[in-house]
This record gives structure tokens, sequence and C-alpha cells, in this order.
């Protein structure tokens, strides 16, 4: 069982975003591994460690091989760059094809990546991807596990209600949280991996599919409402509350 | 004038309130003389048109008798319509399932799909400009693209149009041929949390910035204090801080409460469409420039685990 | 002639035994992980000779210390009587300690005066340190230690009643009373032979028991001291697989004497964490703990994750034993492991990522120089005075960060020309390598090296203990060459150069809170009670001062992980001990963690006293 894991970087949203133009400033953002896909590969090396499944990390050459790295200490057996220009704020359905090949060409039975990823504007990436490797898909998984050959999922979506999947490989799943956080990786074995860690790399003779919907501009978001701040001191805003929540009835236990 | 397919979401036979507001919403978008039809899979056939009355057409999809609905069942049923009535707009709402749905629809159609979309515009020339919310709401995005096309919308993002008269309800009779790669194996519901809370006035939302499940008992405190419940943002839920079923947002539970008190929650876009409408939102994040106090009434930078104790207190001293 | 065989076979018997006992107890030793530790062998002799010789920790708790004293000089004195008493079977003709009669018996009444003393404080004072020592044992050794001296004197006694004189000026005193006793009389000689056997029985019975109990320490103990770790305190050891020799050596040297367990913050405030527990679980299960193991299966994770690295329990060790070392390499297996508790995880994955455990961009670092009014020169871009380098907590922590705009006024005023890193610094890896993140704490340091390599500087300053502990200890072996100075010494200095101004007026009533990493680390306690002084304040101390002063409760990461124990978490404690002191104006700190740490206590127990950073005693304009 060979389980490709796609990586995508995506603005770290810990700070400000920078834009540019109407556009993300691609040189000054700080990028992380989409936190989504940490967790496909969380869940990955977790059926790995269960099954013996071999784990391949993808990830595009734009968002640089560190990430594959970490991939491989966290775990994967095998790290591919998938290498293409003009993936900088690429749509997703405009990359899937990209993946597509690299996956087929892996070989790969199972495709894991995250559910969503913070800048998908025009759809998700699992779709797409199964649409062009034709393989059934589900989003929203949250763990895997193989029965006889077949995938048994459990795919959430909304209010608590689980749905329980047993599907045929090959597949693509988005994974919506991995069934134990992902693991952290020590400096030092993060050291090892550096040296050691073969990077192997795919240039798809496929391009980027054609994405029908545009981007016009990025701005920051626009205020709906206007807040009244009550400032950083515990007392002077618990005070303050209080009063706010008494001019509007809502002190007091409600009935029924 | 444009034809509009909606996707009308049911649970438990019931329409969605989303997907209510959303079919009023088209019927705006598609004027008096474009048509609007709305598949809903599993809604109680007695009630459907009373709750859609913006629709022209009702589609009532039902699984066989012994067939347990599957996931893509939705997805064929909207495609085959899609491929049959070619529609120029195909809206769903926001929602964990609808976002599934919609991105399935694109990937299998071929048709672009708008996701977040927080507004809509028609432009004559058949096409269609629209805002988007991305990157954990820090940015706002304008996007256009040419009909036909998907759109995954918000909550609220169309006005209501009053509507023309209650639609027709027919069933269909096709079938979706059966994926045998993908079974079915069990469904279950939430755990029997009788608790509906889309009718708590008051809530107290913890997320993220909580820290550990041992201070969620603070917030216990304060909705205690208040008479409400608690309820969480994904990150909590995710670390099983708390049960699912309080989890509010796009992959939980829309709720429309008068008091929305968000603690240590970053306020992105797919926690903010759970909360519905809420007539006082009260956030409390050491990150001055979260999300979550664009949406709020009264913000607070301090940290909520310095507050809570004190805003319980007063709480309580003024109403034991 | 059958004496003597009786007594060479005895003595040979107990010989053979405790030698075995002893090697099987020691033979990890053997294979266990090489370290350095007999450089400068005159030095470590004369050390531990001395620290013996006066007792110097052993005395800081004076009943126990001194009854200690007593018992070994009394031991000593008595070591004449057991050779002589090999002597009279052995070579009958030799009369060594002929006149020590007087003073073996002073010693014999001293020594069971000590073990009384040891059984009222074992038993009535009863103090916490006991709790979870081995009694047993404890009795055992009295008690041996009471059949020696007690079978020694009997053996005196008949020996006056047998042959009318004796070189014993007790046993004089004490033989008419036995006297009185007919079979005595007759059966004098042997009485004496008996007691002779007595005594020459239990020292031997007692060198045999000594291998497998605490009270090994006789034989262990100055070696331990001798081979202890005389590098810089603040400077920890590098990692290696499994405990060392001299690890293993100072589980055999443990005393139980519960010091450790007394002075240990964790255990103080409930959690799983009791040093002197510890090194016994590692004594007791050593033989099951495989080579290049830390030990951590034995003592449980929960334990070794509650060490704040504070340093109270080696400084009370009488024996020197190494505590925290045994603990962070058990927290290095740990993470190479990946078993580490999520709040750590979070806090190095962020450290991993943004250089600071705040998961702030560290773009917004030098966010705290906002609305100062002047701008602080960038150390990377051109040469200062004073290489100023902040921390996590002053730059990042809204209460800490206060306190550094303070400072930098105060600074900026009296005229020091001081420049910071900005983005440029990271996290200065003290508490990273406490925590057990080697690699991190390498990737760290390297960058940090390379960074003020390019800087042009005379003095490295920072006001955190921490960074502090580690510029100062463990950056010079990757390559940093620099004099580091804490920000107490630099304001002291200003102080008697007469640029600095005090902020308060005088007469106010002040403790001050010696920081671990400042003072029992680094040996920093004056300039801190120079300036109080000398800006007129009343100076008191607490109890625990100086390099008794009692932790916070935030080193080790502990800052960054969940709160655990029954107990009063340390810095709500250590605060109960301030609030002691009447009218007391202000709780004086010198480190931004003590700073969070005790204005948090402060708000929890309600209590009404002004915790104060030692910069704020100044005035900025």
């Amino acid at each position: 069982m060979k389980i490709a894991v796609i990586l995508r970087m995506v603005p770290d949203l810990v700070e400000e975003l920078p834009l540019l133009d109407g556009q993300v400033a691609w040189d000054e953002v700080m990028l992380t591994l989409n936190e989504f896909d940490d967790h496909a590969l969380e869940e990955a090396v977790l059926l790995k460690e269960e099954t013996g499944a071999e784990v391949v990390a993808l990830a595009l050459s734009a968002g640089g091989d560190r990430v594959l790295r970490t991939a491989i200490a966290r775990g994967a057996d095998r790290a591919v760059q998938v290498v293409a220009d003009g993936t900088e704020g690429a749509s997703a359905r405009s990359i899937a094809p990209l993946f597509a090949e690299a996956v087929r060409a892996e070989q790969a039975d199972l495709v894991l990546t995250g559910v969503q990823a913070p800048g998908d504007l025009f759809g998700g990436l699992v779709p797409f991807l199964a649409a062009a490797l034709g393989w059934p898909a589900a989003d929203g998984v949250t763990s895997l596990s193989l029965s006889a050959g077949r995938v048994r999922v459990v795919q959430e979506c909304g209010a608590g209600r689980m749905t329980l999947l047993l599907v045929t490989p090959p597949a693509v799943f988005g994974v919506q949280a991995a069934r134990q956080p992902p693991r952290y990786v020590s400096g030092s074995r993060l050291r090892q991996v550096a040296r050691t860690a073969a990077i192997t790399s795919i240039t798809p003779a496929t391009g980027l599919a054609d994405e029908p919907a545009r981007l016009l501009a990025l701005s920051p978001p626009r205020k709906a409402r206007s807040v009244t701040f009550v400032g950083d001191d515990p007392d002077a805003a618990a005070a303050e509350i209080l009063v706010a929540l008494r001019a509007r009835g809502m002190t007091g236990r409600q009935d029924g | 004038m444009v034809d509009v397919l909606c996707f009308a979401e049911t649970t438990d036979g019931t329409v969605t309130q989303a997907s209510r507001q959303l079919v009023a919403g088209a019927r705006g978008l598609a004027g008096a003389a474009g048509e609007v039809v709305a598949l809903a899979c599993g809604a109680d056939p007695s009630q459907v048109a009373a709750w859609l009355p913006g629709a022209d057409d009702i589609l009532l999809y039902q699984a066989a008798a012994n067939v347990p609905e599957a996931p893509w069942h939705a997805h064929a049923v909207l495609r085959h319509l899609v491929e049959t009535r070619q529609p120029d707009l195909v809206l769903i709402a926001n929602t964990c399932s609808g976002t599934a749905l919609a991105g399935f629809l694109a990937g299998t159609t071929g048709m672009p799909l708008l996701a977040s979309c927080i507004d809509l515009t028609l432009r004559p020339d058949s096409s269609i400009t629209a805002h988007a919310q991305l990157y954990g709401g820090k940015a706002e995005a304008a996007v256009e693209c040419r009909l036909p096309t998907i759109v995954l919308l918000a909550v609220g993002a169309l006005p209501a149009a009053p509507a023309a008269g209650q639609g027709r309800v027919s069933e269909i009779a096709w079938r979706p041929p059966e994926d045998t790669r993908v079974e079915v194996e069990a469904l279950t519901n939430a755990a029997p949390d009788e608790l509906d809370l889309s009718r708590v006035e008051r809530l107290v939302c913890v997320g993220r910035g909580i820290g550990s499940s041992e201070n969620i008992a603070l917030a216990r405190d304060l909705a205690d204090a208040l008479g409400g419940e608690v309820v969480a943002s994904r990150p909590v839920i995710d670390r099983g801080w708390i049960a699912k079923s309080r989890q509010v947002g796009k992959s939980g539970k829309t709720v429309a409460p008068r008091l929305y008190i968000a603690l240590g929650v970053s306020g992105a876009p797919e926690h903010l469409e759970g909360v519905q409408s809420a007539d006082c939102i009260v956030a409390v994040n050491t990150d001055p420039t979260a999300p979550i106090f664009a949406a709020a009434d009264i913000g607070a930078t301090c940290d909520a685990l310095d507050l809570l104790p004190r805003l319980t207190a007063s709480l309580r001293a003024i109403a034991p | 002639m059958t004496a003597s065989l009786a007594l060479d076979a005895a003595t040979l018997t107990a010989l053979i035994l405790a030698a075995w006992r002893f090697g099987r107890r020691f033979r990890p030793l053997l294979t266990a992980r090489a370290v350095t530790r007999t450089d400068r062998l005159g030095q470590r002799l004369l050390f531990a000779l001395i620290e013996f010789g006066l007792h110097r920790r052993l005395l800081r708790v004076r009943l126990a210390g001194g009854m200690h004293a007593v018992i070994v000089l009394s031991f000593l004195v008595l070591l004449s009587a057991i050779l002589q008493d090999y002597c009279k079977v052995l070579l009958p003709h030799a009369d060594p300690f002929a006149g020590w009669g007087p003073w073996q018996d002073g010693a014999a009444l001293a020594i069971l005066a000590a073990i009384g003393v040891a059984l009222v404080n074992r038993f009535l004072v009863a103090p916490g340190r006991y709790a979870g020592s081995n009694r047993g044992d404890a009795l055992a050794v009295l008690g041996l230690i009471t059949a020696v001296v007690v079978a020694m004197e009997l053996e005196r006694v008949f020996h006056v009643l047998a042959a009318g004189h004796g070189a014993s000026p007790l046993a004089a005193v004490l033989a008419p009373a036995f006297g009185t006793v007919d079979g005595f009389v007759r059966h004098a000689r042997l009485g004496e032979q008996v007691f002779y056997w007595g005594h020459i029985g239990s020292v031997l019975v007692f060198l045999v028991y000594l291998t497998g109990s605490k009270h090994l320490h006789m034989l262990v103990g100055l070696p331990a001291i001798v081979l202890r770790d005389r590098s810089p305190r603040g400077r920890l050891r590098d990692a290696g697989a499994g405990l060392s020799w001299k690890d293993m050596l100072d589980l055999h040297a443990c005393t139980e004497c519960g010091r450790c367990q007394a002075v240990c913050p964790a255990y103080a405030a409930g959690q799983p964490l009791n040093p002197k527990w510890m090194i016994m679980q590692l004594r007791d299960h050593l033989p099951e703990i495989p080579s290049a193991s830390s030990g951590v299966q034995v003592v449980s994770a929960d334990a070794a994750w509650a060490c704040t690295t504070c340093f109270a329990c080696m400084e009370a060790c009488p024996l020197f034993i190494e505590h925290v070392p045994k603990l962070v390499d058990m927290r290095r297996a740990l993470i190479e492991s990946s078993a580490l508790p999520r709040p750590v995880q979070a806090t190095l994955a962020s450290i991993q990522k943004y250089g600071n455990s705040f998961r702030k961009p560290p773009r917004s670092r030098p966010a705290w120089t906002r609305g100062l009014g002047f701008t602080i020169p960038d150390a990377r871009e051109q040469p200062v005075d004073y290489l100023w380098i902040v921390g996590d907590y002053a730059a990042f922590h809204p209460l800490a960060a206060q306190r550094t705009r303070h400072l930098a006024r105060v600074l900026q005023a009296a005229g020091v020309d001081f420049g910071i890193l900005y983005e440029g610094e990271r996290n200065s890896g003290n508490d990273v390598r406490r925590m057990g993140e080697e690699g991190l704490f390498q990737d760290l340091t390297r960058g940090a090296v390379a960074t003020i390599r390019e800087c042009r500087f005379r003095r490295i300053v920072t006001a955190d203990p921490h960074t502090f502990n580690t510029l100062r200890n463990e950056y010079p072996a990757v390559g940093l060459q620099a004099e580091v100075v804490h920000a107490t010494d630099l304001l002291a200095e200003l102080l008697e150069r007469g640029v600095l101004h005090a902020a308060e007026p005088a007469g106010r009533r002040a403790t001050y809170h010696d920081p671990c990493y400042l003072g029992r680390y680094n040996g920093r306690y004056e300039a801190p009670r120079r300036i109080i002084r000398s800006l007129g304040n009343e100076l008191v101390e607490m109890a625990r001062c100086r390099e008794a002063s009692f932790c916070c409760g935030a080193g080790g990461g502990r800052i960054f992980m969940d709160e655990a124990g029954g107990g009063e978490r340390p810095a709500v404690q250590r605060l109960r001990e301030a609030l002691t002191i009447r009218n007391l104006d202000a709780f004086i700190v010198a480190c931004p963690k003590d700073l969070v740490m005790f204005t948090e206590a402060a708000k929890d127990i309600g209590a009404d006293i002004r915790v104060q950073d030692i910069g704020e005693l100044f005035a900025a304009p």
C-alpha cells in the first residue's frame, strides 16, 4: 500500500497578510505548511506505523524543500518535489493535474491531503484531484484504517454526524483532523534527516489547468460592525462588559 | 435573467435555515423571469413547499428505502440536473457538506466554483462578480467569473426576495448508478446530547486561546452565571476538549443566540458562519488584529483567563 | 591459635561477602558511559577534605549536621578500638593506641548520645524530608552502631572484672556494678571473649550490611564529593546515551537525607517530582535499566517534566549528587521518542518555527520599542557599547515588555550607548536546552553566535537571567567570545557613577527574590542588594534567600506547561513567605519570568503586595 501525501505551503496566518497591489506579496509573506495537510501527513504516518504502508510526500517546488525534509523527519519514507512554474497563488483546480501526474508516476494507492487550504478561493484540491485521477474521494475524513484491502474512513460533516465509509482504493481523501495531533520532530532529528534525506523531483509534462474564475483584487477585510474596545486590563474590561450586558438586559438567568 | 439551481440541504427531513435563505435569495437573483429550481434530498414532501416559497420547481430526491443515503447521491443527482437543465447558476450554502458537494460538482462538471462568497452581483454580460473571504478572514477577495458557475454562499449573502407563490413539488425518478467503490457502513448522529443549541439564547464559546481543557471550567462558570451554554470552535473540538455536538461553525452547528461571548476565538469565517446572527457579540482575544473583532460589538484584548473569573463573579454578585 | 584462625576466617568471610555485594552493586559502573572527573585531582581532594572536614553543607541543618559530625569523629576514634581487638588476637605483642582508652570511652558515650539524638530526630521531630526514606535501613544502621559500641564497652568491663584493671576509665566505673552479679565475676574471662566476638562480629556484620545499605556512603561519599562536577553550574552537560558511571555512583552515595526533597519547589507544590525519590528509584532499579537508557522508565515522565531546573536540590545535597542533569537527560530521551506533553510540543514548535515561544512572527519582536520616543540603535548595523539581548518574555509578554520599555528609558537617560538585534534576535535557548531539545538548542545558539559575531560591541547585557545564564556559560562553547553582564550589574555600576536617580521615595521596606539563574546558578547576589539599599530602601531578607532562594516555578520550561499538583503553586508559596514580613512595600524581582509569575500569583491570592522589577526603582524622564 503506497500513500501519497500532498503538502501545500500557505501564508502563515499568525501575522497580517502582506498585500501588494491587490495580490499577496509573495516575496514578503511567511509560508507555513497548511494545517490540514499537516494532519494528513500525521494520519498517513499513523497508517504506516499500523500497516507498514509506504508514505511519499509531495510538494510544489515553489514552497522550497524544507517541508519535504520535515515530512521525512516526521516519518514519510520518501519525498518528491513537483517542479513547475507559475504555481505561486495558483488555484487548487489548476495545480491538480500536476499532482495527478505525480501520483500516477508514484503508483500510489491512496492520496491524502488536507480538506482545505486557507487560500482556496475557487475550490479545494481533493475534488479536482479526484476528477483528474478518476478516483473516488471523500472529504472531511478524520481517521483511516485498512481492512482487507479496502480503506475504512470516518467522515465527519457537521454537528457531530459521522459517516463510516468503506472505499476501494485507489482513492483520494481530504483529511480534516488526524487521530492525534501532529507529532513533534526534534531539532536533532531534523538535522539528521537534512543530511541523509534523498528528495527526488518530477517535472510533470502536463501544465497547469485553466482556472475559469478570476481573482480581481485582495484587500483587508471590511468591518461590518464597529467594535467598541474595552482595553486589556481584565478588571476594567470585566466592568465594562457587565455594564454593556446590563444595558441589553442580558444579565440574570434566562428562563427555560 | 438567470436560471438558478439551488441545493437545499436537509437534516432529518427538515430543510436548513441557511438553505431556506439561499433559495429566497436565489429568487431575487433570478428576477421574475428566471427560473429557480431547488433540489432537496430527503426532505419532508408535505412541508417543503412552505419552506421554499421562492422556488418555481422543488425537486425531491428520496433514497431507496433500505439504502442508506450516501454522500455522493446528492452530488450525482445535482450533476444530473446540471446536465439536463443547464442552469446558469448553481447555488449551495457554505456549510461543511455544502462545500464538499460544490467541490465535487466543480470537479466532475468542470464548472467554475466561487467559494466563501459574502455577496454576489450579476453583470449584464453573463458573468458575475462577488466578494469572498479567505485566509482565515484576514483578506477579502473580489472575484469574477463567467456563467455558468457554482457559487458557495455564506448565510445572509443574498437579500431575500419576496416569494411569488408556491412552487411545484415533484419527485425525481432518476436514480444514480451505484458506485461500488464507496460503501456506507454506518451513519451515526451526534452523541445523544438533547440540547438544541439553536434555541439557546446565551452562548459562551471557547477557542484555541483558552489554552487547555482545564480552563474550560472557567467558561462553564461564566455560562452558568449567564444561564447559557458552552460551545466551542473547531480547534477545541479537534483536541477533544469538548463534545463534538457543541461545535459552532461551518463543520459544526449554526446558532442564532442573543448573546455570544467568544473567548480566545480568532474569528475565522468558518467559525463565524456558524453564528448566524447574534444581537450582541463580545470577543476576548489577546491578538488585537484577530478577525473576531470585526464581527464583535465589544472587544477586550486581555487574557480570557484573567477576565473570566472577574466577569463571572460580578454577574453572580448581581444575580445569585 | 584457634582464635586467630576463627578471626581470620570470620574476617575473610565478611570481606568476601562484602566485596561480592559491593561488586554486584557496582558492576553496572564498569560498562557505563565514561566521563572525565579526574582532572585537577589535587584541587578536588582538597575541596572534598574541606567540605567534609568542616561539614559545610551538612551543618546547614544544625541538629542533624552536628549529630553527624559527632558520629563521624567518634567513629574515627573508635576505629582504634577495632584495630586493638584485631591485634589482641593476631599480634598479641603489639599494643597500638595504648593510651587511647579515655578517648575511646568519650567517643563511645558521644556516639550513643548522638544516636539518641538521631532517634529523637527521626521519631519525635520527624522532619518532612524523611518521608519516603528507608526507615528500616536507618534503624538497622543505628542499631548496628549501638551494638558495636556497647559490645566494645562490655568487653572492657568484663576485662576489668577478669584482670582487675583496664585501659578504659568508663569500664572501670561500670565494672563494680557488673561485679555485683556473681556469675559475671566467675565467668569474666568468658564474658570478655563473648563481647570481644560481639564487638568484632557486629563490626563484620556492619561491613557486610553496609554494602547493601544507604550507609555505603561511608565508603562512597567522599569519592562522590571528590568526583563532583566542577564545570560551571549554568553549563548543562552535552547529550550522551544513558547514565554515566558518575551518575551511578551518585545513586549509591545517596543517604536518603531528603534535603533535596525539602527544597524542591515542584515537590512543595504537590507535583509528581521528588528528587530524593528519583535517586532512590534509579538506585533500587539500576540493574533493570538498559545501558543506554536515561532511566526514565523507572521514574515517571510526569516527574521528569515537573522539574524547574532551579538547582536547589544540587545546592542542598551534601554529597554533590547531580539530580538536574539526570532529569534533563530523561527529557532528552522523551523528546527523541516524541513523547512530550502537548504544551511543551507547542512551545518548542513555536520556537522552531518563529524563533520565540509566543507564536508571534519574528517581525514583531521589536514591537515593544514603539512609543519609546527615541530609536534604539540596531546593533547589526552600527557599533554599540552594550549589545542588549532582550529575551522572549521581556519583549513579548505585555507585563514584562512594559518594564523593558522603562529600562530602555532609564539606560537612555543615563547616557548608555546600547543597541538591540531587532528581528535578528531569537530565543536564547536556555529553557529549550533544559526542556531537553538539544538539536533546537544547537540551531538557536549557532544562529545567535553568527548574528552576534557580525556586531561590534564591548559587552553584552541582558535583563533576563535565563538568557544571561546560557550566554555566559554555554555560548562560549559555540564560539561566543564576549563579556556578558546582567542588567543589575550595569545598573549598579551606573548608580555608583551617580548617573541614575531613584523613582520612589526613600524609606520603603522591600524584600528581594533571588532569581535561580542569577543567584544560585551564577553567584550574583550583591549587585541587586546594593541597588536596593543605595536607593534608600530597607532591605529585609526572606528566610530562603541567596542560594536558598525558593524558585518561582517558571524555569525548565515549566512556565509553558500546565499546572499540576495538589498544593499551592511555588510562586504563591513564595509570596506567602514574603507576606510574613510586616509592612512590606515591595517584592523586588530581577527576572521577567519572576515578574510574570509573582504578579499573577499576587492576583490569585488577592495579596496586597507590589511586585516590582528592579529597573522600576530607577527614574526615567
